[in-house]
């Protein structure tokens, strides 16, 4: 009898950890190096511009701007594509969010958003949770910003040094965040 | 071997308790650092707006861009919660894997 009620609480025990490893998908060490790799390039492009601001090299007309944009572009697609290739989700469920008091804080930030008249959402700017599994939304954010970049890089054609710090800033943000997601899964 | 649900259960939930714990706090941790980063990055955005070092157009790209980093840290904080989830379950049934299999007379768990 009593071995029968340890069954049934293994059973239950394996339903439930069945369900949640539903909820992330596994670790994939190209992911992290992706990730290291578009780090390192932004990084020493985003400082590049800060120091360098009259040099032709920071304009975004440039070879080396060019061709940041073009392989970072291609580092982040490849990411995605092999967070989506292992994804088990369709969507990233913020239940738990929803108690942090997140999911409130991203509709304040959207309100916002509307209040000062931004442009509607351009999926190649902007990411939502229905984006794709939660590893996927976080790598597509980084993807997003790096667009953003890009984007106000093309308009101004260089990037003031404050300008570059801040993206830099907040593309460094975006990294460490999906960074955190894949690490977790390793340990 | 006889088991028993008492100790078994015990044991389950003594480790099931102590991951818990540990996970929570890392949880919290990451979520509230990167809450706290989005805070700055939105404070330096007015700072480099009111000082004239970028224009409006600029303002609401770098606004999108820590948008899309709230976004992704709610997707953080819910793929945390389900690792978390995940190695609670494997801490429980791990401190009673040898009992359980020694009991059956193979390799359950």
């Amino acid at each position: 009898m009593a071995l029968r009620s340890v069954f049934v609480a293994l059973v239950a025990a394996f339903l439930l950890a069945a369900c949640n490893s539903m909820l992330v998908s596994p670790y994939d060490p190209a992911i992290e190096a992706g990730l290291d790799d578009y780090s390192k390039s932004m990084s020493a492009f985003l400082k590049s511009q800060e120091q360098n601001t009259a040099s032709a090299t920071s304009l975004y007309s440039s070879t080396q701007s060019k061709e940041f944009y073009r392989d970072s572009e291609a580092t982040l697609s490849n990411v995605i594509l092999h967070a989506e290739a292992v994804s088990n989700r369709p969507d990233c469920v913020p239940q738990l969010a929803d108690n942090f008091g997140l999911t409130q804080l991203i509709s304040g930030i959207d309100s916002a958003r509307e209040f000062q008249g931004l442009p509607d959402d351009d999926p190649t700017l902007s990411v939502n949770l229905q984006s794709g599994s939660c590893t996927v939304v976080a790598l597509k954010a980084v993807r997003a910003n790096n667009s953003i970049l890009e984007a106000m890089h093309r308009k101004n054609g260089r990037l003031s040094p404050g300008a570059a710090m801040l993206v830099r800033g907040l593309l460094e943000d975006s990294i460490r965040i999906a960074l955190r997601i894949e690490k977790a899964k390793r340990v | 071997m006889a088991l028993n649900v008492g100790q078994i259960l015990g044991d389950m939930v003594g480790a099931a308790k102590s991951t818990a714990a540990d996970q929570w706090g890392e949880i919290k941790t990451a979520v509230t650092f990167e809450m706290r980063m989005l805070a700055q990055r939105i404070v330096q955005i007015v700072k480099l707006r009111t000082s004239g070092q970028i224009d409006n157009e600029d303002a609401k790209l770098f606004f999108l861009m820590a948008r899309n980093n709230g976004v992704a840290a709610i997707a953080m904080a819910t793929a945390l919660t389900g690792i978390a989830v995940q190695k609670i379950m494997d801490a429980a049934l791990g401190v009673v894997r040898t009992a359980v299999n020694s009991a059956i007379g193979f390799t359950l768990i």
